[in-house]
């Protein structure tokens, strides 16, 4: 690992992430303007000093409105991925170490949810349950628990065959705490590449289904909900809609970059995914 | 070598693709105008359907009434080539236009409309309710129907106005092979793609000048835009408001009636009962920023009142009603005794940007005194569903009020009033406007209404929409009622 | 099992993914039977029309015979009516099943070739400003949101310039030029996704296959770089790619849902929305399973192509 060549890459990420986090936690840092607030002598106002990507159709500051977005993208995109971790891993641990039949069964399984393409799997609960937040989280941390276990799976797998992990099963070290303890920390690795590439897939599957109306609903902000609005204002006022899907893209691509960095800081050789 | 098989591939096949590209002509067919709908249509029966976006593209096109409007919203004969009406109000006699048929080719005479108000009046439902009155169907001649009423109801021809007379064999398959005996036969229906109609060689009445009118359900309004523009399409009927403010005049024309009489409302009085407490409401209404959501949703258009009839309206009164004042509403929140953070919900439809945006003014209104209000947008189907059944705290609605007061007493209030607002007054005065045919005591009689209804709020006037309908530059004599009817088919098309 | 165990594989995803669509509906809250009914303000008969779910269905019966009725449906193709405008679900699905093929294949035969020659070349030319560029616009392709994109070429090319439709679709056979410049947006949108992650993968497998020993040798040995990269390199990285292809798939399906709704074609997607937006729950389901069967499929298709072409792999 080189780490005179990862510093540059580190030092945006970090900031990126910093700015992300602050803007969901305390966006009023970031912003004097609330997204709330209405100003009749702005509608749909020109970028300009004071208003960077310039005001809605309630004259609401547009660039407010996507920093308070962010709470709700980072709670779809956190929420999931660590849902799905939650399950996906121990699934995982198991299947890839004991392997036989429960490693077919869970495999299956894994296959099936992911011959389901996330959209459909969304609009079939979507039209059970009704579009929500929580529907969305669960949602997605359903398609994305099938990716993890695979990764997991392959990982212990592996881990597994090699020396070390013999020699404590010889031992008779506890099996539970050979998963968690031998196994486990040395996925943590690919874990890490895998991450970021599911936040981004998550953050462009909600401004999708926001988009079309299953997932976060207006007057919620989301920065799908927020496309959806801005999509009548494409001829009157494109900075906004290019504002916030220009963000989107943005946060998406980094967010897929940081997966590549930690991808060839794993492994240099290793094959980007 | 390979690279350079891949490089002349893809010159090719762009060179290709550009010939494929040829700019939008409208090579304009005159005998079809296309119109872009907000929504499709999959029930066409019209003693069911009770949508206004069904009755402003069918009333007038596949289906003939007894009397209609014209584009003055003044009551003109139809089918009913002339009529009586006795001096109490009680006797309706109809003659019939002669030699009019249906599109199955059986004639339109007394029997067939008989059994065709009949079969309205059983459905009931907002349409067919009035006919419930009628006590007796008579046939005296072969071409005139007498129709005697339980007790006067003098708004009983603006009723019949929303009646469609449809052709008994249809009876059975009314929601999907309508038989009516208007301008245009209904041809076909693909779902989610176009409804066609054809024009009526042997209508009745006069031919309209072209032949073929298609309805394409376009729910954006922006996309709809674009595909007028393009040619694709010649009429968009219900546009946005966003969408009129935005238009290119030298491309397109927008076409408005006299007057609105579209009028939107908050309905408060659903079952769940949290709007029970009338101080609650006031403090609502007192929360309700009238100015900034003119500006913001209608563009600055319309006319907000306090009272639910419109301006045009002859017993129309002007009353004071709750001005935006957050202290106020503060107060009347106190006195409501409703807890701090309370939830609403306001039912709005999709696809109506105007709502939204009222939704997030009075959201960020209410939010300063204490009250959380959620607006749930939600695809005509749902939203109907909550309608009917009343299944809301508040809910958003617009309705296009006849020239006579009682349409908004009955199609609006009714629910209400046999539902969660019990009112014996407002029972009694509503029966009384309908049994005096005298002008001058109607007037009376609806001002205390007016009144009764600002002071109650069961149900909250917004205010008039601004309806405009917006055509190419080929469409010539296309008019809208201020009912926001487009009158198709007296319109023609020009290259 | 022989040659066709892994495929016995495929038939247990298959029968699960039937499954968990027969379990979504009964595990929602409340009335089968209603949600299936769907909303029904304005139609008279209601009771009836739930009398006839319920026996339809059997939905009052045990739920192995439910089960039982369900399979059988499918088997048979019959997916059950709309409950808004009572017209069969499979009748449906038919119309509009080809308006989404052709986005889709459309959006493959645009997005491969670009795909494999940007690929095939960034990798050749790794380190490179080239390369860089290549990987970091097909990054971007793939962050884009598809629909921001697309609108926006509306807006461009639509609005702007008015040299292309904005909505709608035209059958092919019923007139050529008219079917190309209504799917020239939309499958250059949907497409957009595709060419960004075909063009990262072939960058991947192909610098990984340039990197092996006998690439270094046969350089060695003095072949033409060029002659390399094609014959072996090419071959070893894009065989993979139809397995990849096989799994976006999937993707394609749900930015075409996206893609159909924005350019307003008629196809499965836009049929799928409106179904769920209306509440009309026989056409959600049926639509879910129809196109998750095909998509399983061609998966199918894809392992016994690759197999096909590269005996030696164990999949």
């Amino acid at each position: 690992m080189t780490i005179k060549l990862m510093k540059l890459p580190i030092i945006i990420f970090s900031t990126l992430g910093l700015l992300t986090l602050i803007s969901a936690i305390f966006p009023q840092f970031l912003t004097p303007y609330h997204p709330d607030e209405i100003d009749v002598t702005a509608l749909l106002q020109k970028p300009s000093w004071s208003h960077p990507f310039g005001c809605d159709e309630l004259g609401t500051d547009v660039l407010a409105r996507i920093i308070y977005g962010t709470r709700l993208e980072l709670m779809v995109c956190l929420g999931s991925v660590a849902l799905a971790s939650i399950f996906g891993i121990p699934c995982g641990l198991v299947a890839g170490y004991f392997g036989g039949k429960i490693d077919w069964i869970l495999t299956v399984i894994a296959d099936s949810i992911l011959s389901f393409p996330i959209i459909l799997f969304a609009v079939l609960i979507v039209a059970s349950l009704g579009a929500s937040v929580l529907t969305l989280v669960g949602v997605l941390a359903f398609a994305f628990i099938p990716r993890i276990f695979r990764l997991i799976r392959g990982q212990t797998q592996i881990i597994s065959s090699l020396g070390y992990v013999r020699s404590a099963e010889a031992m008779g070290v506890k099996t539970v705490k050979i998963l968690f303890m031998h196994i486990l920390p040395n996925t943590i690795g690919p874990l890490m590449v895998i991450v970021p590439q599911l936040m981004a897939i998550a953050v462009l599957i909600e401004a999708g289904l926001s988009f079309i109306g299953l997932g976060i609903q207006p007057p919620q902000i989301s920065w799908g909900s927020l496309l959806l609005v801005s999509k009548n204002y494409y001829v009157a006022a494109p900075w906004y809609p290019l504002a916030v899907g220009g963000v989107t893209t943005l946060a998406a691509a980094v967010l897929v970059f940081a997966g590549d960095l930690a991808g060839a800081a794993v492994n240099p050789l290793r094959r980007l995914k | 070598m390979f690279i350079d098989k891949i490089k002349s591939f893809l010159l090719t096949g762009t060179v290709a693709a550009s010939l494929t590209i040829a700019p939008i002509s409208a090579i304009a067919d005159t005998q079809t105008i296309t119109v872009g709908l907000s929504g499709d249509i999959d029930n066409f029966d019209p003693a069911t359907n009770q949508l206004i976006s069904f009755q402003a593209a069918f009333a007038t096109t596949i289906f003939d009434s007894l009397v209609g409007y014209d584009s003055q919203l003044n009551i003109v004969p139809r089918l009913a080539k002339s009529y009586n009406i006795s001096s109490d109000a009680r006797i309706f006699t109809f003659d019939l236009v002669d030699g009019a048929s249906f599109h199955d080719g059986s004639p339109v005479n007394a029997n067939a409309v008989i059994s065709s108000l009949k079969r309205s009046a059983e459905l009931g439902g907002v349409f067919g309710g009035p006919l419930q009155s009628v006590e007796k169907f008579e046939a005296p001649a072969n071409n005139t129907v007498k129709l005697t009423l339980k007790s006067s109801y003098a708004p009983f021809l603006t009723a019949l106005t929303n009646v469609a007379i449809i052709a008994p064999s249809s009876f059975e398959n009314a929601v999907s092979a309508p038989v009516g005996s208007g301008p245009f036969l209904f041809e076909s229906w693909t779902p989610n793609d176009s409804i066609i109609l054809n024009r009526n060689d042997k209508y009745w009445g006069e031919k309209p000048a072209f032949s073929r009118l298609i309805f394409k359900p376009i729910p954006d309004p922006q996309v709809a835009m674009t595909n007028l523009y393009a040619g694709a399409i010649d009429i968009v009927a219900e546009p946005s408001t966003a969408v009129i403010a935005q238009v290119d005049t030298s491309k397109a024309q927008v076409i408005r009636p006299s007057g609105s009489n579209s009028i939107v409302y908050i309905e408060m009085m659903g079952t769940k009962g949290t709007l029970a407490n009338v101080h609650l409401r006031r403090a609502l209404a007192h929360g309700f920023d009238r100015e900034t959501i003119k500006s913001v949703a209608y563009g600055g258009q319309g006319q907000s009142e306090a009272s639910p009839l419109p301006t045009s309206s002859f017993v129309y009164t002007e009353l004071g009603g709750y001005p935006y004042n957050l202290e106020k509403a503060r107060e009347e929140f106190e006195l409501s005794g409703a807890p701090e953070g309370i939830e609403i919900g306001l039912e709005v439809l999709a696809g109506f940007p105007e709502a939204e945006q009222m939704g997030r003014v009075w959201q960020a209104s209410l939010s300063k005194i204490g009250i959380k209000l959620n607006v749930v947008v939600s695809e005509l189907s749902v939203w109907l569903d909550r309608y009917v059944s009343r299944n809301y705290d508040m809910t958003w609605n617009f309705f296009g009020v006849s020239p006579d007061p009682h349409s908004f007493f009955d199609v609006i209030l009714r629910p209400h009033l046999s539902g969660e607002y019990q009112n014996q007054k407002v029972i009694d005065l509503v029966k009384e406007g309908i049994e005096n045919s005298d002008n001058m005591k109607r007037k009376q009689i609806y001002a205390e209404l007016q009144e009764i209804m600002v002071k109650d709020l069961p149900v909250m006037a917004v205010q008039s929409r601004p309806i405009a309908s917006i055509a190419n530059k080929s469409i010539n004599g296309l008019e809208l009622n201020p009912l926001g009817w487009p009158l198709y088919a007296q319109s023609s098309k020009s290259n | 099992m022989g040659k066709l165990a892994p495929y016995f594989r495929f038939l247990v995803i298959l029968w699960v993914v039937v499954t968990v669509v027969f379990v979504s509906l009964r595990l929602t809250p409340g009335d089968p039977a209603l949600l299936l009914l769907g909303p029904t303000a304005g139609r008279q008969d209601t009771s009836e029309r739930l009398a006839d779910i319920r026996e339809r269905y059997g939905l009052d019966r045990p739920i192995i015979i439910q089960y039982g009725i369900y399979l059988s449906d499918i088997v048979t193709a019959d997916l059950g009516k709309s409950n808004r405008s009572e017209r069969p679900v499979s009748e449906l699905v038919k119309t509009a099943a080809p308006v989404t093929i052709s986005l889709i294949c459309l959006s493959m035969l645009l997005a491969i070739p670009i795909s494999i020659y940007l690929g095939l070349t960034a990798a050749q030319k790794r380190e490179r400003p080239y390369d860089r560029s290549v990987r970091t616009l097909a990054t971007l392709a793939m962050a884009t949101p598809s629909f921001w994109v697309g609108l926006l070429l509306v807006n461009f090319f639509s609005i702007r310039l008015g040299l292309l439709p904005p909505s709608g679709y035209i059958k092919l056979f019923v007139d050529p030029i008219g079917y190309f410049s209504h799917m020239m947006l939309p499958v250059v949108t949907l497409a957009l996704y595709l060419i960004g992650t075909l063009t990262r993968f072939v960058y991947t497998e192909t610098a990984d296959t340039l990197e092996q020993d006998y690439i270094r040798v046969s350089r060695a040995m003095g072949i033409s770089s060029k002659r390399i990269l094609f014959q072996f390199v090419a071959r070893n990285s894009l065989t993979p790619m139809i397995i990849i292809v096989g799994v976006e798939v999937g993707t394609l399906i749900g930015g075409a849902v996206i893609v159909e709704e924005v350019f307003g074609l008629p196809g499965l997607g836009r049929l799928l929305l409106n179904a769920v937006l209306g509440r009309d729950y026989p056409v959600v389901q049926g639509t879910v399973l129809s196109i998750t069967v095909v998509v399983i499929l061609l998966n199918i298709l894809a392992e016994f192509v690759y197999k096909l072409l590269n005996p030696r792999s164990k999949l």
